[in-house]
């Protein structure tokens, strides 16, 4: 199964940008997730929620906890996707 | 990564909004805090020994008798006399109002952490010197009696988890006690900061009760959700004394280590608790539960303790404001 990267950041944007009420030009893949205003903890969980919901994975709690930025978020995302087709 | 999605971010507040640590104290500030009197010092020269309370005896005094008298004995409930625990019945509730049982269960059994945390951040020993140990011995009288109340909360989930069919007790009693067993830390150094934290958790906690006592549908349960709720409201009132009482003594200050609690902010046990996140989330839309709305009331003590705001006091009014404006329950 071939794994669409663009894709998963491009959705991941999304996700962040209708979660944190920003807009997706705000936003790039190196952006900082914390540095969002208003985003606190349990709302960047919340964007974490809807990331599994939407590709049906689990993320490990490690790398829920390490990621920083969106692409930090599609890495991980990948990595469990490539997991599950393995 | 150190600040993790587990702690909330800075974001609205630059990172160089750190208190000067020549601030001003207020024109009554006292040279020791076991004294009475005020010698109109500035805070630095009011440097807060380690591991003290570091506010004045009397001023302690005060707020725990505050706490006392709303608490009088004819006021008290108790676990074994006050629930008609024979009607209890699980099968009236939902999958997930079951699962916030279990879940605030593991909260709330937690105490001997919480309890250890504030013993070994205000200590009471014969490596305490006599003015330390006079102001800590003071917040005591209040954190004996908190570890009391708390303690009944746990029971009676406990036994609301027993009496109602959601756990057998054996069973239970090692589930917590596999938690309970786990050591309970907070980040926060300034004492400021820890009544801060413990401000939001007492809100958020009331708040989360109230709203869960609103849709569960055993009587019971509804009634224990409405006590712990109501000993949370007043647990509440006594950290925000205490945070009113920093705030009028080291001013401009304390604004900082009260921002930082909002700002690393997480529910107890989130570092313990296996999964606890997903769980968190799905409890909190069960009750229809938006966290921020105890951080709003920190706000409201803060602007209630100065009469001009400062920049700080702004900036964490705004910040808050920027938690609050998003969607509380965004799925």
């Amino acid at each position: 199964m071939s794994i669409d990267a663009d894709g998963i950041v491009r959705q991941i944007t999304e996700i962040v940008a209708a979660e944190l009420g920003v807009t997706v030009d705000s936003l790039v893949p190196d952006t900082d997730l914390r540095g969002i205003e208003g985003a606190d903890s349990v709302r960047l969980l919340r964007v974490v929620a809807k990331v599994e919901q939407t590709w049906d994975v689990e993320l490990e709690d490690d790398e829920v906890f390490g990621v920083s930025s969106i692409a930090d978020l599609a890495k991980v995302v990948t990595a469990a996707l490539q997991v599950q087709a393995a | 990564m150190a600040a993790d999605l587990r702690s909330v971010p800075a974001g609205a507040i630059p990172s160089d909004a750190t208190a000067p640590s020549d601030a001003t104290a207020p024109s009554d500030a006292t040279a020791r805090p076991g004294d009475g009197g005020g010698a109109g010092l500035p805070a630095s020269a009011l440097a807060m020994p380690v591991r003290s309370v570091g506010l004045p005896a009397d001023d302690l005094d005060r707020a725990v008798t505050a706490f006392m008298a709303a608490s009088p004995v004819s006021r008290r409930w108790d676990v074994e006399r006050d629930f008609d625990w024979a009607a209890a019945d699980a099968n009236r509730l939902t999958d997930g109002q079951r699962s916030a049982v279990r879940f605030i269960t593991f909260i709330e059994d937690h105490l001997p952490g919480y309890f250890a945390l504030y013993g070994s951040r205000f200590p009471l020993d014969a490596d305490t010197d006599v003015e330390t140990f006079l102001l800590n011995r003071e917040i005591y009288h209040f954190t004996v009696r908190w570890a009391q109340e708390e303690d009944s909360h746990a029971r009676a989930l406990f036994r609301y988890q027993v009496e109602s069919g959601i756990s057998a007790a054996g069973p239970l009693r090692r589930e917590l006690a596999e938690e309970g067993r786990k050591r309970f830390s907070l980040p926060h150094e300034h004492p400021a900061a820890l009544f801060a934290y413990t401000l939001v958790q007492e809100k958020a906690t009331q708040i989360y009760y109230q709203n869960l006592k609103a849709v569960v549908g055993d009587p019971v349960l509804a009634e224990v959700l409405n006590r712990l709720s109501r000993d949370e409201a007043r647990h509440f009132t006594f950290m925000a004394d205490m945070v009113e009482t920093y705030l009028h003594r080291y001013g401009d200050a304390v604004v900082e280590p009260i921002r930082e609690a909002i700002a690393q902010f997480r529910m107890p046990l989130a570092d313990t608790l296996r999964g606890y996140w997903r769980w968190a989330l799905r409890i909190a839309d069960t009750a229809h539960y938006d966290h921020t709305e105890a951080y709003e009331h920190l706000v409201r003590v803060v602007r209630r303790a100065v009469d001009a705001p400062s920049d700080r006091v702004d900036e964490l009014d705004h910040f808050v404001r920027a938690c609050r404006a998003l969607p509380a329950d965004s799925r």
